[in-house]
């Protein structure tokens, strides 16, 4: 199998990069690409210190598995694919998702794991909940789902 | 009627992980979220219409019939990554 999808409680199991870029290691591959999303300390003028994430785990995974064969029959079958994504509360730096991308050639590498975070953020069912500094809890205002058979390989989002 | 059940995230969570509703046999997605508003306070009606219902597969047509005993999920926009 060269695509490992997952989602994970971060606060009992935290993501590890290199994990993903061993999954993604190959003889014929001369190409590892790596994408890290952690939380930061600032969102829309608010001083963040943490974020929950809220994960419908079973159709997130099911969404990344068709994202990373829909990366595969754009940049090929030889593409390794790894996604982890955290479920659970992290502080500021702390990783939320990891997602390693390894090809024969880097532009492959690079293209898909784009696509990849991409793609996540437009359509995989993870909610993040931002906790700020002065006490107050907010879930992110995000992007709205796409009807069944209406997905965005089928279509151009506008929003990004 | 029918007894289903609704999973609920994001920022439905403040009412709870789950939620059971009954709606008449043969059902649609439709007819479970307009059973699923009743039961909401004013300031969720907003969140709901931008809202989605799946199961553990897919994202579910609004038309899509709902089997007696599912559990259907409700998902609000989404803010991962």
């Amino acid at each position: 199998m060269n695509i490992h999808v997952e989602v994970r409680d971060v606060e009992a199991n935290p993501l590890d990069p290199s994990e993903a870029l061993s999954f993604v290691e190959a003889p014929g591959h001369g190409a590892g690409a790596l994408f890290l999303g952690a939380v930061r300390n600032r969102n829309q003028g608010r001083d963040v210190k943490g974020v929950s994430y809220d994960v419908f785990a079973p159709l997130a995974e099911q969404s990344f598995a068709e994202i990373c064969a829909e990366a595969q029959d754009k940049w090929g079958p030889d593409l390794r694919l790894f996604v982890v994504h955290g479920k659970g509360r992290l502080e500021v730096g702390g990783l939320s998702i990891v997602i390693a991308a390894g090809s024969p050639h880097r532009d492959e590498a690079f293209r898909a794991c784009r696509y990849v975070i991409e793609e996540i953020k437009n359509r995989s069912p993870v909610w993040k909940q931002e906790h700020y500094t002065d006490g107050d809890s907010e879930w992110v205002q995000g992007h709205a789902l796409c009807q069944h058979g209406d997905q965005s390989h089928k279509h151009e989002h506008a929003h990004g | 009627m029918q007894d289903i059940t609704i999973q609920l995230f994001g920022a439905f969570r403040p009412l709870g992980s789950t939620m059971a509703l009954q709606v008449p046999k043969g059902a649609s997605v439709h007819d479970v979220r307009a059973a699923f508003a009743d039961t909401l306070p004013e300031d969720l009606h907003d969140l709901l219409e931008v809202s989605r219902f799946a199961d553990e597969r897919a994202v579910l047509a609004e038309n899509a019939i709902v089997s007696e005993n599912s559990t259907l999920a409700v998902l609000p926009p989404v803010s991962g990554g």
